[in-house]
């Protein structure tokens, strides 16, 4: 029940204050209708839906006001007239400035692309148009220029052309093509075009200053401070829950979770004498054995006890610590990787390769039985003797609970 | 027919023959890789692809090739192509700024390739927890032990094997080969895809992309489900096999990452869409982007690193362990298992003193102690990151490489107040670095399966990391070149090559130069992160950072992977489903890796078959 219930906590403790700390990036703040709104720019468009009777210069007001509108004194009237009291409006009213080129645009990102008329760039023919390039070509004044562009006609297989394109007159251009996504068919020249988001550094300041640029848009650095975020409460309380969650499921296992943890832990030893045991039966066959017997014999192994071993592996740190838990695995997968040579080098007919594999794996599993505490060794407590040296069934059981998933410690 | 070996010659491991394969495959690998990353904005892991060409070349072609040695020449190919998604995510930025002439080339060459070496120094003495103790999947490893091993594994579970193949290699087909094999200049027009085959089957236009079903679309276009669903809601599925077969391998622990895309994309963005903490520009189709850039990434990235920063320090016993045993050296007469301390002491030690260079000569009017301090942080970043994207990759098979970019960059601009140059070039190396560590740590999970020795793997892929980047950063200059030839800029608008990875970089550089860098997101995600890993399921903050910011459509297919792999456990038992559901899912990684790295390196040479065949 506690497991459940601070799985349950954590849940909800880490969504209330992901969308805590989501809220602090929020653009928009709530904005009592005053005359302090003067200014600020509305977020999210205001609407009435009923007829209004309002004096006659704020009936054109009577749609409502658009998205990033400017507040003036009108529209505040308006506002508290229609019976507003609250108002989404942006955090920051404007999010750019325009500066002189100097000392003040020094460390500024650039909010407009700027046009270096001192710096002529010579496009070649290949070049893929874009819409920025489009309006690049405008404002440098350039008419018409020849592009490879493609002709879509109605049911007809699209048809590329080379034709020349008028950028003053885009009715003459022919239909179904289209400028942008076009390529360029004659070399051209334009001048040098910094892009918005550029950083002005000391080299783009000299560029700028040498083209005559006097001012640059740049953008205004976001502020970001405590009293702006309103949900650092929430965020607070979130973390709270989390926390709660935390100490629920790392509460002490009670008494029948202790014993079903320690019966895993004695299976598991009992999983690895038996897997002891049958290395050892096969090391001392070995010189009889060749690659494909060592095959047929190593692959059960490694598709039973192995597995079932590693995966009930959690339940050893439940019972016993990290560090019996290192020493027993840490031999334990030495002994799993000569397994699995062995089980290769037989695969490739390789003999020698896979017996030694078998006789170097057989001390790693034989550390990792003496590693693991009140684990007896192979023999009448530990391996079977009738079934001898036959395969494992298929399925041998796994652990339950061996999952780390499903461990609390 | 297997071929057989001879017992009275050495079971053949590390041979002239897998190193000078492994090299070739890796280095065509990378270059196409590079060429397709730099056009879609993601790579494709190498070892699954390298695997299959090392398997049928080594035994098929040769007649030789053990399982080992095989496992040798994958490890040499992925090495050497893992690389190119750290450079590709970074390097191309200096073009894009337009300061690739401002770089020294031979600097960026060494600091990339010291990454390399470093990033394979710095993770192997955290194999046994990663592997050994924590067992983590490692889905690719997976199926690329799969792979190996099916000579050994019968007939019947090699045919599941090849199925798992086929049927990815159908999907993919359908969703890449209208694209590839349409080229108007050779007048070859390929036109049977998803989009097609879904009209011919009576589905609305709009909801089968070439990649994608837009389930979202469906549910929003049925009268009675619409009103239930939030059109924020993403709900587009990747039509994609790998990471459906990834799922599977990965099975219950994957389901966290399920649930972190749902927090992210279920949760956050429609509340943040209906509460009006986005812009009013944004409507819900185009929420879901504006919620990963501004809430969700940054989010993620910190209750990543937070988690991982948690998981790394409760992992400390363990890794002391490691190393005591590395200094212990080998255990009576039995081989040793791991590079001595000493070599991996060395390729530090040298590694870290090219990067001390690289950083002086890149830094504008610093100091010696300035690029001390610089190449200290940014190897110890490097280590710190590198365990974090290992343990990424072991849990899910997604290494969030772009977004430690990111990180990267941001830390050493602060470093270099704001200087681009030693940001990018240390940032190049430090994403080289912890490639290369996710790669070997891949490698040696695939190793561990097979049987083959630590050491050899670490030595051989110590010795051949610095390969990947000399390829690739060759490759990038070559594709710079060509295209300022073509198009008059190198990468970015204009061209058809995007860089969409180094894009985002781009923006970010000049995000954090000018102030704008979201760190109260990091810090507030940072702390969730932490609580989330001391919760007792390990790594837990970093599955649900990481799902925060991978794109939903890629995690619901791997959700589904998991949720069948606990299906068919609950039905036909733990055993089986590791028996015959792991092939078939290693045969979806496999096959979606073979026809992408196919069709990568067709579109990477169709220039030149338009100049042969258009004459």
């Amino acid at each position: 029940m506690k497991k459940t219930i601070g799985n349950l906590a954590l849940v909800v403790g880490v969504i209330v204050s992901s969308l805590a700390a989501g809220e602090s990036q929020r653009v928009s703040r709530a904005a009592a209708v005053s005359p302090e709104l003067v200014g600020q720019v509305l977020h999210t468009a205001v609407r009435t839906e009923y007829e209004s009777e309002q004096p006659d210069s704020l009936v054109v007001l009577d749609r409502g006001l658009e998205a990033g509108t400017v507040l003036t004194d009108e529209h505040v009237t308006w506002l508290v007239l229609s019976g507003f009291e609250e108002v989404l409006v942006l955090r920051r009213a404007k999010d750019a400035e325009t500066v002189p080129v100097g000392e003040a645009a020094l460390g500024k990102v650039l909010a407009t692309p700027v046009t270096l008329s001192a710096e002529p760039e010579t496009i070649p023919m290949g070049r893929q148009i874009t819409a920025g390039f489009v309006e690049r070509m405008v404002q440098a004044g350039l008419t018409a220029v020849t592009v490879s562009t493609e002709i879509h006609a109605n049911g007809m297989p699209p048809e590329r052309r080379e034709l020349r394109w008028n950028l003053d007159e885009g009715d003459t251009n022919p239909k179904g093509a289209t400028l942008v996504g076009s390529t360029l068919r004659e070399e051209i020249s334009l001048p040098f075009q910094l892009r918005t988001a550029s950083y002005v550094d000391p080299s783009i300041l000299e560029r700028l200053e040498a083209s005559g640029v006097s001012e640059v848009s740049v953008k205004i650095p976001r502020t970001w401070t405590w009293q702006d975020w309103g949900s650092r409460w929430w965020f607070a309380i979130g973390i709270g829950i989390t926390v709660l969650g935390i100490a629920l499921k790392r509460a002490r296992p009670d008494a029948q979770a202790i014993e079903a943890g320690a019966l895993q832990v004695a299976h598991l030893g009992q999983l690895i004498s038996e897997l002891e045991s049958r290395v050892e039966s096969l090391v001392s066959r070995s010189e009889e054995l060749d690659a494909d017997t060592i095959h047929r014999e190593v692959d059960p192994l490694l598709a039973g006890p192995v597995y079932a071993i590693a995966d009930g592996r959690e339940s050893i740190r439940g019972a016993h610590g990290g560090r019996v838990f290192a020493a027993v695995m840490d031999a334990f997968a030495r002994g799993e990787r000569k397994l699995n040579r062995a089980w290769s080098a037989a695969v490739d007919g390789h003999g020698p390769e896979a017996r030694a594999s078998l006789v170097a794996a057989l001390p790693a599993l034989r550390e990792a039985r003496e590693a693991l505490p009140g684990t007896h060794p192979p023999g009448p407590a530990g391996f079977d003797e009738e079934r001898g040296g036959a395969p494992l069934p298929p399925d041998v059981p796994l652990t339950p609970g061996g999952d780390p998933w499903s461990h609390e410690s | 027919m297997s071929p057989r070996f001879d017992p009275n010659r050495p079971y053949r491991e590390i041979t002239p023959l897998a190193i000078v394969l492994g090299i070739l495959i890796g280095v065509v690998m990378n270059a196409a890789i590079t060429y397709s990353g730099l056009k879609i904005g993601f790579t494709l892991g190498g070892s699954a692809i390298a695997a299959v060409l090392g398997w049928g070349l080594l035994r098929g072609v040769f007649r030789k090739g053990t399982i080992v040695e095989n496992n040798i020449a994958q490890t040499v190919a992925s090495s050497v192509n893992t690389s190119n998604s750290g450079i590709i995510f970074t390097v191309p930025v200096l073009y894009l700024l337009g300061l690739a002439a401002d770089m020294n080339p031979v600097w960026m060459l060494a600091a990339t390739m010291a990454g390399a070496v470093m990033g394979v120094a710095f993770i192997i003495p955290t194999r046994k927890q990663m592997i050994d103790f924590d067992r983590l999947r490692f889905p690719t490893g997976t199926a690329v032990a799969s792979v190996l091993r099916s000579p050994g594994e019968g007939v019947k579970k090699s045919i599941v094997l090849v199925v798992g193949i086929l049927i990815a290699g159908a999907v993919v087909w359908l969703s890449q080969a209208p694209e590839a094999l349409t080229i108007p200049e050779l007048g070859w027009s390929y036109g049977l895809g998803w989009p097609e085959i879904a009209r011919d089957l009576g589905v609305r236009e709009g909801i089968v992309g070439a990649e994608t079903v837009d389930v979202g679309a469906l549910i929003l276009s049925n009268e009675r489900l619409a009103g239930l669903w939030h059109p924020a809601f993403e709900f587009t599925w990747a039509i994609a096999p790998f990471a459906l077969g990834a799922g599977f391998i990965t099975g219950r622990p994957g389901l966290v990452v399920l649930a972190g895309g749902l927090l992210a994309y279920f949760v956050i963005t429609p509340v943040a869409l209906d509460s009006g903490w986005m812009p009013a520009s944004v409507d819900a189709a185009s929420a879901g982007g504006w919620a990963l850039g501004n809430l969700n990434r940054p989010l993620g990235i910190g209750l990543l690193m937070g988690g991982a920063l948690v998981g790394l320090l409760m992992a400390f016993p363990a890794m002391g362990a490691a190393f005591r045993s590395m200094g212990r050296g080998r255990r009576g007469n039995a081989e040793r298992d791991e590079l001595p301390m000493g070599v991996l002491a060395l390729a530090l030690v040298a590694s870290f003193g090219l990067l001390f260079f690289a950083a002086r000569e890149t830094v504008s009017g610093g100091s010696d102690q300035q690029a001390l301090i610089i190449a200290a942080v940014g190897t110890g970043w490097m280590w710190f990151a590198g365990i974090v994207i290992a343990q990424c990759t072991g849990m899910t098979d997604w290494s969030p490489i772009s977004g430690m970019a990111l990180l990267t960059v941001m830390i050493c601009l602060f470093l270099t107040e704001n200087q681009v140059l030693p940001a990018v070039l240390i940032g190049a190396a430090v994403c080289v670095s912890i490639t290369e560590c996710a790669d070997m740590m891949q490698d040696l999970k695939t190793g561990s399966m097979v049987g083959g020795r630590p050491i050899k793997q670490q030595m051989i892929e110590i010795g051949v990391s610095w390969v990947g980047p000399a390829v690739c950063l060759a490759t990038i200059a070559m594709l710079a070149a060509v295209n300022h030839d073509k198009f008059g800029v190198h990468f970015g608008p204009g061209t058809d090559m995007p860089a969409p990875q180094a894009a985002a970089l781009e923006g970010m550089i000049n995000t954090i130069r000018g102030g704008d860098a979201p760190v109260e997101m990091f810090g507030m995600g940072g702390l969730i992160g932490i609580l989330l890993s001391l919760s007792g399921m390990a790594g837990l903050g970093v599955l649900v950072g990481l799902s925060m910011y991978l794109p939903l459509m890629y995690l619901l297919p791997y959700g589904l992977g998991c949720l069948i792999q606990m299906f068919v456990s609950k039905v036909k038992g733990a055993a089986w489903t590791e028996s015959w559901g792991v092939p078939l899912a290693a045969g979806l990684i496999v096959g979606e890796g073979l026809l992408g790295i196919g069709f990568a390196a067709f579109k990477l040479l169709t220039p030149q078959f338009i100049q042969w065949f258009g004459n």
